[in-house]
C-alpha cells in the first residue's frame, strides 16, 4: 500500500467524512447519523463533502446528473425553512381523512359510554336514598324496578355530555344523543334499582 | 442500503430535523437536476423546477411509506412537477408516463441518456473519465473494497467475508478509496 494511504484505520474511521461515506452506503446506526447531523451542522465544508460523495455515486451509476449551482441547497433550505414541519400528524392522506372524523366520533363514543355509567351510577344513588331503609327490612328483591327516570338525573346527563362532546360539531353532539336515546329504548339499558345489583342476604333472624 | 440510510433521513426529518432533509437535497441535488434538464431546457427554468420538486417532496415527506426507494418517489415527483411547468408554459410534456416500474425507468433513462445538453453530456463524460482515472490509482486493497461496494453493491458485512478482514477494515478502507477519489473530483470541479 503506498505511503499517501497509510493512515492509521481507526483514526481514519473515526473521522466525520468516514462516517459521511458509511452514511453514503447504509451502513450508519440511527445514533451514529443523529451525531453526524449535528457535525454538519457544525461544519458546512462536511455537506460539501457529502455532495461530491453523492456525485461521484450518481455519475458512477450513469444516471442523468447536472451539476447543481452554488447555493441550490441552501435556497431550498431556505424555501423549507417557511414550510410547516412535515410530520405524520399532518397526513392528509385517505387513512388521515379517516382518522380526521374517527377521532372525535370516537371521543363521542367514549363521552356517550361514560354517560350512560354516570346515568345508571346517579340512578343508583338517587334511589339507594329512596329506598335504603326498605331494602333492609327486608324488601323483595326477585322483581326489577322499572320506575320512570328521575328528571333532575336527566338533566345533570344532558349537560355531561354537552360538556364531554364539546370538541365534536353540533351535528355530532345530536348523533350522540340519538344513540344515547335509543340505548335507552333497549331492555339491556332499562333504568335499574341498587337492590337488584345487591346480591340476596340472608333474612335477618 | 443505501436506500436504509434515505429512509434514515426521512424519519430524522419526520421527528423536526430539517438538516436530515437538507442532506436529502445534497445527495440527490445532481439527479434531479440531471432529470429535469431533460424536460425544461433552459438551465434557470430546471433549477426552479428542480427546487420546486425538493419542495413538494418535503411538503409530502410525511406519506413517503418507504414501500418503494426514496430516490424513486422523488423521481416521481421530479418528472410529475417538470411535466407540469410545462403544461402550465404552453408546452406539451414528453409522450413518456411517470408511472412506470424500475425497468422501465431505467429503459426511459437510456432514451433520454442522449438526449441532454451537449454541455452536460460532456461534463458527466469529463467527470466519469476523472473518476475512473482515480480509482485506478486505488491501492489494491482499497480499489477491491471500493468496486465490492460501489459496483457491485455488497454491504460491509459481505465484504468482511470476501476480504477476510473486519468490518471496521472495510469501512475505512472503502472511506480512504472514497477520500482519494474525492480529492481528484474537488480539483477536477474547481478548474470548471
Amino acid at each position: 500500500m503506498s505511503e499517501a494511504f497509510e493512515h492509521g484505520e481507526q483514526q481514519s474511521s473515526g473521522a466525520p467524512e468516514a462516517a459521511l461515506s458509511a452514511l453514503l452506503d447504509g451502513e450508519l446506526t440511527e445514533f451514529e447519523t443523529r451525531r453526524l447531523l449535528d457535525r454538519v451542522a457544525e461544519q458546512p465544508e462536511l455537506a460539501e463533502t457529502w455532495s461530491r460523495y453523492s456525485l461521484a455515486r450518481t455519475v458512477l451509476e450513469g444516471d442523468p446528473c447536472q451539476l447543481a449551482p452554488d447555493g441550490f441547497s441552501e435556497r431550498v433550505a431556505a424555501a423549507i425553512g417557511h414550510e410547516p414541519l412535515p410530520s405524520r400528524d399532518t397526513d392528509t392522506t385517505d387513512t388521515g381523512h379517516r382518522r380526521c372524523w374517527v377521532q372525535p366520533l370516537g371521543r363521542v363514543a367514549v363521552a356517550a359510554s361514560v354517560a350512560v355509567a354516570v346515568f345508571l351510577g346517579m340512578e343508583l344513588s338517587l334511589r339507594s336514598d329512596d329506598t335504603g331503609s326498605g331494602m333492609m327490612a327486608g324488601h323483595d328483591t326477585s322483581q326489577p324496578e322499572t320506575g320512570s327516570i328521575d328528571v333532575e338525573a336527566q338533566r345533570r346527563l344532558n349537560e355531561y355530555i354537552q360538556s364531554v362532546a364539546i370538541s365534536g360539531d353540533r351535528n355530532t353532539v345530536d348523533d350522540a344523543f340519538s344513540e344515547l336515546e335509543s340505548l335507552r329504548q333497549t331492555p339491556q339499558l332499562r333504568p335499574v334499582s341498587d337492590r337488584e345489583l345487591l346480591p340476596a342476604r340472608e333474612p335477618l333472624e | 442500503m443505501a436506500e436504509s440510510s434515505d429512509r434514515l433521513l426521512v424519519e430524522r426529518v419526520l421527528s423536526g430535523d430539517n438538516k436530515a432533509f437538507t442532506m436529502l437535497v445534497l445527495r440527490y441535488q445532481h439527479k434531479v437536476l440531471g432529470l429535469v434538464g431533460r424536460y425544461v431546457r433552459d438551465p434557470h427554468e430546471a433549477e426552479d423546477v428542480a427546487q420546486e420538486a425538493f419542495l413538494k417532496a418535503y411538503r409530502s415527506l410525511h406519506r413517503f411509506r418507504g414501500d418503494s426507494a426514496f430516490y424513486t418517489w422523488l423521481y416521481r415527483i421530479a418528472v410529475n412537477t417538470a411535466k407540469n411547468h410545462l403544461v402550465a408554459r404552453g408546452r406539451r410534456p414528453p409522450a413518456c408516463d411517470v408511472d412506470m416500474d424500475e425497468a422501465q425507468r431505467s429503459e426511459m433513462f437510456e432514451a433520454l441518456r442522449d438526449t441532454g445538453s451537449p454541455d452536460a453530456n460532456l461534463e458527466k463524460e469529463d467527470l466519469q473519465r476523472v473518476l475512473h482515472a482515480a480509482i485506478d490509482e486505488l491501492p489494491e486493497e482499497l480499489k477491491t473494497a471500493f468496486s465490492l461496494r460501489e459496483f457491485s453493491g455488497m454491504s460491509y458485512e459481505d465484504i468482511t467475508a470476501v476480504m477476510d478482514c473486519p468490518v471496521g477494515t472495510v469501512r475505512s478502507r472503502i472511506y480512504r478509496a472514497r477520500e482519494a477519489i474525492d480529492r481528484k473530483l474537488r480539483a477536477a470541479l474547481d478548474m470548471k
